[in-house]
């Protein structure tokens, strides 16, 4: 027999269900009839042959009814009726039903658009061609010629001349492709505008495999102002104007000719804005050219990011083992008595992006995954309180004759309309929770604006429906199963049921307090990273990014001029603010002094007014003046890390570096994080350098007497008197430049302590209910033992104590959870293992909500009259 | 005279046989044919025919089509398919290796 034939032609006859019984009445008529005419010919009178043609044919109605059954699906029929009666038993209650579809939407959303998240962003792979063949390829950080005793991090960018080597030598990568991040200045049609911009070499696009929109990708034989454009650049400027190739547009007053448009989804490199955050907050790239070779940098040429394409076959070991050898070759033949050494790290690009941000994602969906298991948790719990309501409906509807399969279907249908409801809104919330993402999230996680609600993730919202459907569905319809088999009045809460309830709530106090103390701890970790000391002023400190470049007689005009604003303590210039961005690394030596290994600051290019604008101590000599000009000679602050590491702590002020003269040292500022020391830094007066300093611009730092806000307009005037190309950006207080650089752990805080604290309600909530329920259940005992003379008191004491128990065994749960989590695992980001008091404080006060939660109901049992208790059953 | 119901589940059994033997019938044709066939002694159910036509036509052992009856009235004519036809074949086989078992234990002294 074949099962999908048969499927069809079942499927075929319900389609025409009427007729068939039709057809079946019809036949069986006939056949009646014949056999009457038939017995009549045998010479019976019509109506007794009649009568007994009935008799012997049977009940037609039943045989109609066994007749449409045998098409087997009856069954859809009564599922018919089953929606029917659940969807008008649910808008009866219609608190009941919008609290459990509201909570479902709002679990099953959120979790929905976590797993949005994670899958765009983690698990989707990269969106060019074979993306398991790309490589990021590092180059040697200098921080290992310092003759510290730490492992080579290989993590900077690559000089060309070290990238020629590769690339003529590999026999593994089919190619490789150098690129950069900066910013442009578009001028002509329209307003200037300031342009988040990659330089790159010719075969970039042809390494990633990537293909543009309108026109073509730049590609090997381009002159060098062939330029590739971004859509949303496109649109903004172009109007979409399909004719755009061969367009000519002027970068920092330089013309260059586009040869085409990249499609929206296109972003490469990633986290474009994290490399200069600050001066670029931009998170997409706008516009690609292509770099050209820069002659005046020496020994080796510019460093500049890599990636490059694995051959097919070739794994990432071999590739990078290749690339090892010939870097030591290099160092070995090109740099011969330079001392420079070459390094090289290959990592998977895949890797390389999804990285850094893996672990919150990960955090963060298994959160939220607690948050929609205690949502279900109590869903259930509902559910199942509801059914004390419900025993007298089940008890009748059995009595009836309902089976008990049926009976079970019935709540299974019930939770299944519920869990439908919570699903369709939670699209809605998914969708809110996706934008919110969007917003706060562009410009700092990777592939952020790859998330979309697509099919994968209505597969998850309806996965998640059913699957909630089935745990909260479940516990009533066995129970209701169960049930039936007694059936006959007797409809009581058995003893079963009340320790399913029981266990849901110990599952929901476990959760609560999981992610309870996951929130505290993330809650001491920022307050810890707060206390941190920084090494700056920080209130009443606005900064305000100035762009583009321009002289430093400029910059130390605008100082001059702000600084005398009124309201104005101090300004002054800095290329980049602290915990915005690390900077540059470069060498240095000591004349007379030679050092082991090779010694590496940070440079800083700052004007007179920084240090004091930022409260930055000075320890022993001076800092800069306008009279540290070009025409001056060349002087230095260093920090005192610097002192301490290359200096043993002697004196500082006179020494001579190959970049200058000491004139001072100042205290030390965590530049790079709240979380990292301070490494040695070298100070320039911008008068001196500002040619060295990039084309990002710089910073400037106002301090004011009081809150610095309402001076932003009269600053912004003062800026634009000196300079009026001059454009503002970035405008953010100090204190804001502190928030941004916590954002990841104040994410963590901020969405693990907003799922606490849903959780926390929830279970307050179900574990609220599962004792007054007992107290309800219990209420013909306790007004016996009331009659009997026991005290009212001792009644509380009886039911808290259960509500006690159940709480204890749910926080031992939780807590051993917990610990397992941060102390086994290390699963939050976090610098120092977490602060005790902040568990005793959550234990405490999650103890004094169980507390609440159990008190309110026992309470209820001291106010039980045993008269009207008692008589009432 | 005395009437022996049909053993249960063989209904549908002496319905695939009386129809790949006499070709095309409506119900009642079916169950007279059974009882004659058996010189009276087996009785269809008349009325659980119908139901068992059903299932032979959800199984596609038969196939129905509408037609019109010798005294010109509106009957549903019933044929066997391939299938059904092997399915009686199997049906057969397994009631006689039945009923032998059966005699045999009878038989037994």
């Amino acid at each position: 027999m074949s099962t999908l034939a048969t499927l069809l032609r079942r499927l075929r006859a319900f389609s025409r269900r009427s007729r068939l019984q039709r057809d079946l009445d019809e036949e069986m008529q006939l056949h009646v009839a014949l056999r009457r005419e038939q017995l009549q010919r045998h010479g019976m009178a019509y109506d007794d042959a009649a009568l007994v043609a009935r008799r012997r044919f049977g009940n037609r109605l039943q045989l109609r009814e066994q007749g449409v059954e045998a098409w087997g699906w009856s069954w859809i029929e009564q599922l018919m009726q089953d929606v029917r009666f659940g969807g008008r038993t649910l808008v009866r209650s219609p608190g009941f039903t919008a609290t459990i579809v509201v909570t479902l939407a709002l679990a099953t959303g959120a979790t929905t658009a976590i797993f949005s998240i994670v899958d765009g962003v983690l698990l989707r792979p990269l969106p060019f061609a074979a993306p398991d063949r790309l490589v990021q390829v590092y180059g040697r950080s200098w921080r290992s010629d310092q003759g510290l005793n730490t492992p080579d991090p290989l993590e900077g960018p690559i000089a060309a001349a070290e990238l020629a080597q590769y690339a003529s030598q590999s026999t593994t990568f089919s190619s490789f492709a150098a690129y950069g991040v900066g910013v442009r200045h578009i001028a002509g049609s329209g307003e200037p505008e300031r342009l988040s911009a990659v330089v790159a070499d010719r075969n970039f696009f042809s390494v990633l495999g990537a293909g543009a929109l309108v026109g073509r990708t730049v590609t090997v034989g381009d002159p060098p102002d062939a330029a590739v454009i971004s859509e949303r650049l496109w649109e903004r400027r172009f109007h979409r104007n399909p004719a755009i190739p061969g367009t000519s547009i002027s970068l920092d007053g330089r013309p260059y000719t586009i040869v085409g448009v990249m499609p929206g989804a296109f972003q490469f490199p990633y986290k474009a804005a994290s490399l200069m955050a600050g001066a670029l907050p931009e998170s997409r790239t706008d516009v690609w050219t292509i770099i050209e070779p820069n002659p005046a940098i020496p020994t080796g040429g510019a460093r500049y990011s890599v990636i490059g394409r694995l051959k097919p076959g070739v794994t990432v070991a071999a590739g990078s083992a290749e690339l090892r050898a010939i870097a030591a070759r290099t160092e070995r033949d090109l740099y011969q008595g330079t001392g420079i050494r070459v390094g090289v790290r290959v990592v998977p690009l895949t890797q390389d992006v999804i990285a850094p941000i893996a672990r919150s994602l990960w955090v963060l969906f298994a959160a939220v995954g607690l948050v929609l298991l205690a949502t279900w948790t109590n869903v259930a719990n509902l559910l199942l309180a509801r059914l004390t309501i419900r025993s007298n409906e089940v008890a009748t509807r059995a009595a009836v004759g309902a089976g008990s399969l049926r009976l079970a279907r019935q709540f299974v249908v019930e939770s299944s309309l519920l869990s439908t409801a919570g699903g369709l809104v939670g699209i809605v919330v998914a969708k809110w929770c996706l934008d919110l993402f969007a917003t706060i999230a562009a410009a700092k996680v990777p592939r952020a604006h790859e998330v979309t609600l697509d099919w994968q993730a209505f597969a998850f919202l309806a996965a998640a429906s059913i699957a909630s459907a089935v745990v909260f569905g479940l516990a009533p319809a066995l129970w209701a199963a169960r049930a039936t088999l007694r059936t006959g009045g007797g409809m009581k809460m058995t003893r079963g049921y009340g320790r399913m309830r029981d266990a849901l709530v110990v599952v929901e106090v476990a959760l609560a307090v999981v992610l309870a103390f996951g929130a505290a701890v993330m809650t001491s970790e920022v307050a810890r990273l707060r206390r941190v000391p920084l090494g700056i002023a920080t209130d009443n400190v606005i900064t305000l990014h100035l762009t583009p470049r321009t002289t430093a007689e400029d910059y130390y005009a605008i100082e001059d001029r702000v600084a005398q604003l009124p309201g104005v303590r101090a300004a002054g210039f800095t290329q980049l603010i602290p915990l915005q961005n690390w900077g540059w690394e470069a060498d240095f030596s000591i004349r007379g002094r030679p050092l082991e290994g090779r010694p590496i600051a940070d440079l800083r290019y700052v004007t007179p007014g920084y240090f004091k604008t930022l409260g930055i101590p000075l320890r022993e000599g001076r800092t800069f003046t306008p009279q540290d000009d070009a025409s001056a000679s060349r002087v230095v602050v260093v920090n005192e890390a610097l002192v301490r590491r290359y200096l043993m702590g002697d004196s500082a002020v006179g020494v001579d570096l190959n970049r200058g003269t000491i004139i001072g040292v100042v205290g030390d500022v965590r530049q790079s994080g709240l979380n990292q020391p301070a490494t040695p830094e070298i100070f320039y007066p911008a008068a001196q350098n500002v040619t060295m300093a990039s084309d990002i611009g710089m910073s400037l730092i106002v301090r004011t007497a009081g809150h610095p806000e309402p001076l932003v307009s009269s600053i912004r005037s003062a800026v634009h008197a000196i300079n009026p190309s001059l454009a503002i950006f970035n405008v953010k207080t100090m204190n804001q430049v502190i928030d941004d650089s916590l954002w990841e752990v104040n994410l963590y805080q901020w969405v693990i302590g907003l799922f606490a604290t849903l959780v926390v309600v929830l279970a307050a909530i179900g574990l609220y209910g599962v004792m007054s329920y007992n107290v309800a259940a219990r209420r013909r005992e306790f007004a016996i033992r009331l009659a009997l003379g026991s005290r009212p008191v001792r009644q509380v004491e009886i039911v808290l104590r259960r509500g006690l128990w159940l709480t204890a065994i749910g926080f031992a749960i939780g807590a051993l959870l917990s610990a397992h989590a941060l102390l086994s695992f290390n699963i939050l980001p976090i610098g120092r293992p977490p602060d005790l008091r902040a568990f005793a404080a959550t234990s405490a006060l999650l103890m004094l909500v169980s507390l609440i939660a159990c008190a309110v109901p026992a309470m209820r049992v001291a106010s039980v009259d045993p008269v009207t208790a008692l008589r009432d059953e | 005279m005395p009437r022996d119901t049909i053993p249960p589940g063989t209904l549908q059994m002496l319905i695939l046989r009386t129809l790949t033997r006499e070709g095309e019938l409506h119900g009642f044709e079916i169950a007279e044919s059974i009882e004659r066939l058996s010189t009276g002694v087996l009785t269809v159910e008349e009325g659980s025919l119908y139901p068992a036509l059903q299932r032979l036509l959800v199984n596609g052992w038969v196939s129905a089509e509408w037609g019109t009856t010798g005294g010109n009235r509106r009957a549903r004519y019933y044929q066997a398919t391939k299938a059904g036809r092997r399915q009686l074949e199997i049906e057969q086989q397994q009631f006689h290796r039945v009923t032998d078992a059966i005699a045999r234990v009878l038989q037994a002294v």
